[in-house]
């Protein structure tokens, strides 16, 4: 029950269309959010996800009319209104992706239909939107992390491989299976919010969040040496010379390898000279 | 006995209560006492996939509350896919079936009528009657004709999801019984050219290797199989085998991009059926590259040029049967003659890299390091494969290719080498496989065509001779095709969802059950499409409702007992078959020239004569216990007053410890009970690992060091066999190629996953994958609603682009577990001439805009 | 709805007044025997509305003459709902 009183309360499209009939002219709901509720703007809840294309939250705020257009265009209902009292400013669009994700039209009608671009009318390719961002929250209760094979969220979506991959590791714990550990790609995930949609689990492990909230930042001061590396498509400081060392027969060693490397440990006591087999056991026999 | 839920607790508060004070109170239930204050575990194996990973089901107050995966079996160590990962909540859909329902108007049964619920007894009066009608035909026409010769208008469409013993009491109620061939299971759909090809090459069915190999092999070759969705475990396993081994290599061969293509090292997407010419390439290649291991193939092999030409299994007046040549007699679609290893090579030879890659249109360096691959003497090699060679109109041939390139290099019969058919169901091997549910087999890989083998089964069943019918029954999709044509009256579908499943719905399956001549039973838990299809649905128990038995793909066979109650008046498969034999009295379906042979019957039902009959029954009635002295009911067993199950399994195993094809020999009732799972031939007590291969199989003679004992003389066959096109291909109007498949989220027709709400939530509905380019070009877009038309039939579906399947241009997939949008419909009734099996994956289709 | 709330007990009475003991449970309402042993030992169940009930029924029954100890040892509650009511055994 305390988790459903925190969900944002939302009027669905149609209801919106029949309350807006029912008063004498759609302003006056839009006129009442305004004047009522423009101190309440500036903060989202962290659940209620922006249409694609949305401006960040404070010009969002400025710009979006409470016009409904962009709710009206959605063919999923994907799309609510937020409603006189709730979390989300009354008026203005959202989605909540556990309830009804974004199926990232090619064709993005609610931007289109956004009559004052604060769902800007720059974003033509939905794969570049980002409403937000999926985290993997919980790696305690997701399946994946236990060694089942679940990836529904994977497999759900729409830029699968490319926003979220499953990284494989062995399993030590079984010794012969592997872990198929569902990975999150920012520069990718748009935040359409299929993959918490899908999530199995009573509680998505996954949920889309603002990106400010679901994104860390790398700090200037520490960079990854092997990114670097590849970065610049080899070493930034120029590799040794050739190294060589002070070894037993039959051991070798290999720089920035293997290292060590015993013939021994994995060979028979023969050699491959069948005479000095015979020769050893012949001293064995005396 | 009906017990209050308060009657239930105060049970369990006196037991927990007279258990501490360590007083014994007559009456009270240990059983109950433990299964509420606390879960009782108990092992069972997964209701869904061939893989038969073992869960723990938790038990508790009379309902199965949680499942675990069972971290001491072998198969999975604890680990479940996701579909396994919500067995608990499959028994309990809203709209479970719990009473027989009849279409009736005015209080009698109508076939045009409403389902109406009425009384097992009245639903088997019913069946009773339509049944004796046909059979009374049966006996009339069948006057005087030889064993091979009797014909039946009744029949049944089973399962690889029965239990071992339910599969054995259906086979031998509709051959002994009632005298019908005209049983086959639903692993026709799924194994069948898997079980025709190994027979074909090794005269013995099912794999020689067992999953161990793949924790030994060095590369992986995946033939049309999407292990990755449909085999989740053993997917993980072989990940784990490409992740932590040195050098080991994974190629994946489809028609179109899909989730295992992300681990493989080498990905072959070809144009549907050129498989057959990839499958030539590499033997040729082998052979030109002088990678033949000789000495092997001196030994164990012999040379076959098979008929080429055989047809496409469709209706004898459909143009591409009347042109073709060697399908009109069985014995031309099967037949060969002896060759050389030289004409072998020859053969071969024909197909050389360039032509290879032109027809598959695979870039042929690709297809060149694939039979590298097989080639390289050092390289342990393990081929897998499922629907995409099995459902394929040359289905036999290519399981008999891809057995020519293990007979030539000799890799097979050992740790981390060898062909192995990855089982669609549960117990498509344990069951199907093994009892012989099939048109064409009895137990233990014998069949009814051989008088021989017919004479062995009278003998193991106490049956007088002759009685067996000798003629090969309808298999799955004749049995379609004759239920239109008014061939097939009385006819039972249990534990399956055919209407979904089998193809051509609208032109055969549909027509068939709807015919006015005949009358369709069908038992499930769910009403399912084949239900709603049906004249009288029969409430079933399922998977831990019962006690059972499976059997996996790598042999194992695996047993469990009964958890809990069926919902209302739902009974077992097993329950239903064996109560419906006791309305038949001997007289009214054996003739009299029979009965005189064995005139100790006249008089008894068909329940004496095939399981009261002093060898089912011989087990009485006990308190089924586990090691932990668990109390287990045993519904079956206190019905019918023995314990019938290991009655069932006493007897059936007999087929294979005295029978006359070697090496099936199963273990002890009693031991299965106690361990998790055992792989046959069990001999001694002890498992065999890897068959044919001196050391692990007990029936390779000394000295052999392999022997493929199904054969005479020891010696596979290595079969030569063309490349031939497709049933039906892409043309000007119908342009694109259309296969269907499955998805993990669900188990086949969705009729139990569907109704999980978080797996049906997981992926809702089917959907139309295809390449953007397709889509573009007919105007549509991901997202939108198209209609998917072939000749036969039309649906609509919605389009998708992008996700986990990837067609290439000219190639749409549309996944069948959904019962809205049912992509059977069109779908083409071709089959493997040889195995009977549909292609599933192949026929022609256009897509347009929905208006 | 209807309320299922049952204690098991296990009452360890003097062995000579045994029968003294079993005739004080049998008087209380919701209270009964369902076993007793020659040396003292009684298998008994309470059945009280609510917890508060049951609780006092407990401190009466340890404090019934010649009852050396009671101790709870099962205790179940739970709402019954229409559709759990009967279940097939």
């Amino acid at each position: 029950m305390a988790e459903k009183s925190q969900k944002p309360r939302a009027i669905s499209r149609r209801q919106f269309m029949s309350e807006t009939a029912k008063t004498a002219c759609g302003v006056s709901l839009f006129g009442l959010g305004l004047g009522m509720y423009s101190q309440q703007t500036r903060s989202l809840p962290s659940l209620a996800i922006r249409p694609p294309g949305a401006l960040a939250e404070d010009d969002f705020s400025g710009a979006c009319i409470r016009c409904g257009l962009c709710v009206r265009d959605c063919p999923f209902d994907t799309l609510k209104l937020g409603r006189f009292g709730g979390d989300v400013t009354t008026g203005t669009p959202y989605f909540t992706a556990r309830d009804v994700p974004c199926e990232m039209c090619d064709d993005i009608p609610c931007v289109k239909a956004c009559p004052t671009g604060a769902l800007s009318p720059d974003l033509e390719n939905i794969d570049d939107a980002r409403m937000g961002l999926a985290a993997l929250i919980d790696q305690e209760t997701c399946l994946n992390f236990q060694g089942l094979r679940c990836e529904v969220c994977y497999r759900i979506c729409p830029l699968i491989e490319d926003a979220i991959t499953l990284e494989l590791q062995h399993n030590p714990r079984s010794g012969s299976h592997a872990f198929f550990i569902p990975t999150v790609h920012s520069d990718a995930c748009t935040g359409c919010g299929k993959c918490e949609h899908a999530c199995v689990l009573p509680e998505a492990a996954i949920k889309v969040l603002p990106r400010n909230l679901a994104k860390g930042k790398s700090a200037e001061h520490y960079r990854l040496g092997w990114e670097e590396k590849q970065k610049a498509g080899e070493s930034l400081v120029n590799p040794d010379v050739e190294h060589q060392y002070n070894l037993p027969e039959g051991v070798e060693y290999e720089h920035g390898g293997r290292g060590l490397i015993d013939e021994k440990t994995d060979s028979v006591p023969f050699g491959g000279n069948p005479l000095d087999t015979l020769n050893q056991h012949k001293a064995d026999l005396q | 006995m009906k017990l209050t839920r308060r009657d239930f607790v105060k049970t369990n508060a006196i037991a927990a209560t007279a258990a501490a004070a360590g007083v014994t109170i007559p009456g009270i239930n240990s059983a109950f006492a433990k299964s509420d204050d606390v879960i009782r575990w108990d092992k069972a194996p997964c209701r869904f996939c061939g893989t038969g990973c073992s869960v723990l089901v938790g038990t508790k107050g009379g309902k199965i509350v949680a499942t675990q995966g069972d971290p001491d079996a072998p198969v999975n160590k604890g680990l479940n896919c996701i579909k396994g990962y919500f067995l608990s909540k499959i028994m309990y859909g809203k709209d479970r079936l719990t009473t027989p329902l009849l279409r009736m108007s005015g209080g009698e049964y109508d076939k045009e009528g409403e389902f109406t619920p009425i009384s097992w007894e009245q639903a088997f009066d019913i069946m009773a009657e339509k049944w004796k009608a046909a059979i009374a035909k049966d006996m009339e026409n069948n006057k005087g004709k030889a064993a091979n010769e009797l014909t039946s208008t009744v029949g049944m469409f089973g399962s690889g999801q029965w239990t071992v013993w339910e599969g054995y009491a259906a086979s031998k109620l509709y051959k002994a019984g009632f005298r019908s061939n005209h049983i086959d299971p639903n692993a026709r759909h799924c194994m069948a050219s898997a079980v025709a090809g190994f027979v074909r090459t090794f005269g013995s069915d099912e794999p020689m290797g067992v999953y161990d190999d793949l924790e030994h092999a060095d590369a992986f070759v995946l033939w049309g199989s999407n292990m990755a969705e449909m085999h989740p475990i053993l997917w993980s396993r072989l990940t784990d085998r490409r992740l932590t081994g040195d050098d080991v290599k994974v190629a994946v061969l489809s028609t179109f991009q899909h989730r295992c293509y992300e681990l493989a090292d080498l990905d072959l997407t070809f144009e549907p059926q050129t498989d057959l010419a990839i499958l030539n390439y590499i033997a040729n290649y082998i052979i030109q590259s002088g990678n033949v291991n000789e000495d092997f193939v001196n030994k164990h092999v012999n040379f076959r040029l098979g008929n080429p030409d055989i047809g496409y299994g469709l209706r004898p007046d459909h143009p591409l049967e009347v042109k073709a040549k060697n399908n009109k007699k069985r014995a031309d679609q099967i037949g060969s003659k002896e060759i050389s290893f030289e004409e072998f090579a020859k053969f071969v030879s024909d197909y050389d890299l360039e032509s290879t890659a032109k027809l598959s249109k695979v870039p042929a360096e690709k297809i060149q390091a694939l039979a590298e691959l097989y080639a390289d003497p050092n390289r342990k090699v393990v081929s897998y494969w499922t629907m995409g060679f099995n459902q394929h109109t040359r289905g036999t041939w290519a399981n008999n290719m891809v057995y020519n390139i293990h007979l030539l290099t000799g890799k097979i019969s050992e740790p981390g080498n060898g062909p192995f058919s990855l089982t669609g169901q549960p117990s498509a091997c344990g069951t199907a496989r093994e009892v012989g549910t099939f048109a064409h087999r009895l137990p233990a890989d014998l069949v009814v065509a051989k008088e021989p083998h017919r004479k062995f089964s009278e003998k193991v069943w106490k049956l007088p001779e002759g009685l067996l019918n000798g003629k090969v029954g309808y298999h799955a999709v004749l049995q379609n095709r004759m239920l239109k044509d008014g061939k097939l009256n009385a006819y039972w579908v249990m534990c399956n969802n055919n209407m979904q499943a089998a193809p051509n719905m609208n032109e055969e399956g549909l027509p068939g059950y709807r015919n006015p001549d005949n009358f369709i039973v069908v038992s499930d838990p769910y009403p399912t499409v084949t239900a709603m299809a049906a004249d009288l649905i029969l409430p079933t128990a399922m998977w831990t409702e019962k006690e059972g038995a499976y059997g996996n793909a790598e042999r194992r066979t695996q047993f469990w007992r009964e958890q809990v109650s069926a919902p209302g008046e739902a009974k077992s498969d097993l329950w239903q078959l064996v109560e419906f034999s006791k309305r038949f009295k001997a007289e009214e379906v054996w003739p009299e020239e029979i009965l005189a042979k064995a005139p100790e019957y006249r008089g008894k039902t068909l329940y004496e004569i095939l399981y009261k009959n002093g060898q089912v029954d011989q087990y009485p009635v006990q308190q089924v216990t586990d090691a932990d002295n668990n109390e287990y009911n045993n519904h079956e067993m206190n019905d019918f007053g023995f314990y019938i199950q290991k009655g069932l399994f006493e007897e059936y195993r007999r087929f294979g410890t005295e029978g006359p094809k070697k090496g099936h020999d199963l273990g002890e009732f009693d031991q299965y009970h106690k361990v998790r799972g055992m792989r046959w031939p069990v001999v001694n007590g002890k498992e065999t690992l890897w068959r044919y291969r001196e050391g692990y199989d007990p029936f390779v003679k000394a000295g052999a060091e392999v022997e493929f004992y199904g054969k005479p003389d020891g010696k596979a066959w290595a079969f030569a066999l063309p490349y031939e096109p497709a049933a039906e291909s892409p043309d000007d109007e119908y342009d694109l190629w259309l296969s269907t498949g499955r998805v993990l989220e669900h188990w086949h027709s969705g009729s139990m996953t569907r109704r999980v709400p978080e797996l049906y939530r997981s992926f809702p509905d089917a959907l139309l994958f295809m390449h953007p380019k397709d889509a573009k070009k007919r105007g549509l877009k991901r997202g939108m609603t198209a209609k998917i038309e072939t000749r036969r039939g039309e649906i609509t579906v919605r389009v998708e682009t992008r996700g986990r399947n990837r067609p290439p241009e000219g190639l749409v997939f549309v996944p069948w577990f959904d019962a809205g949008r049912l992509v059977n419909k069109l779908t083409l009734d071709a089959t493997c001439p040889i195995s009977k099996e549909t292609d599933f994956k192949k026929c022609a289709c256009k897509v347009v805009r929905s208006a | 709805m209807n309320i299922i709330n049952v204690c098991g007990v296990v009452v360890f009475a003097k062995p000579v007044h045994l029968e003294s003991v079993q005739q004080q449970l049998e008087a209380e309402e919701g209270v009964e025997i369902h076993a007793a042993t020659e040396d003292g030992r009684l298998v008994v169940t309470v059945e009280k509305d609510d917890q508060q009930q049951t609780g006092d029924m407990l401190h009466k029954i340890q404090a019934l003459d010649h009852v050396i100890s009671a101790s709870m040892v099962y205790q179940y509650f739970d709402q019954e709902t229409e559709n759990e009511r009967e279940m097939a055994s």
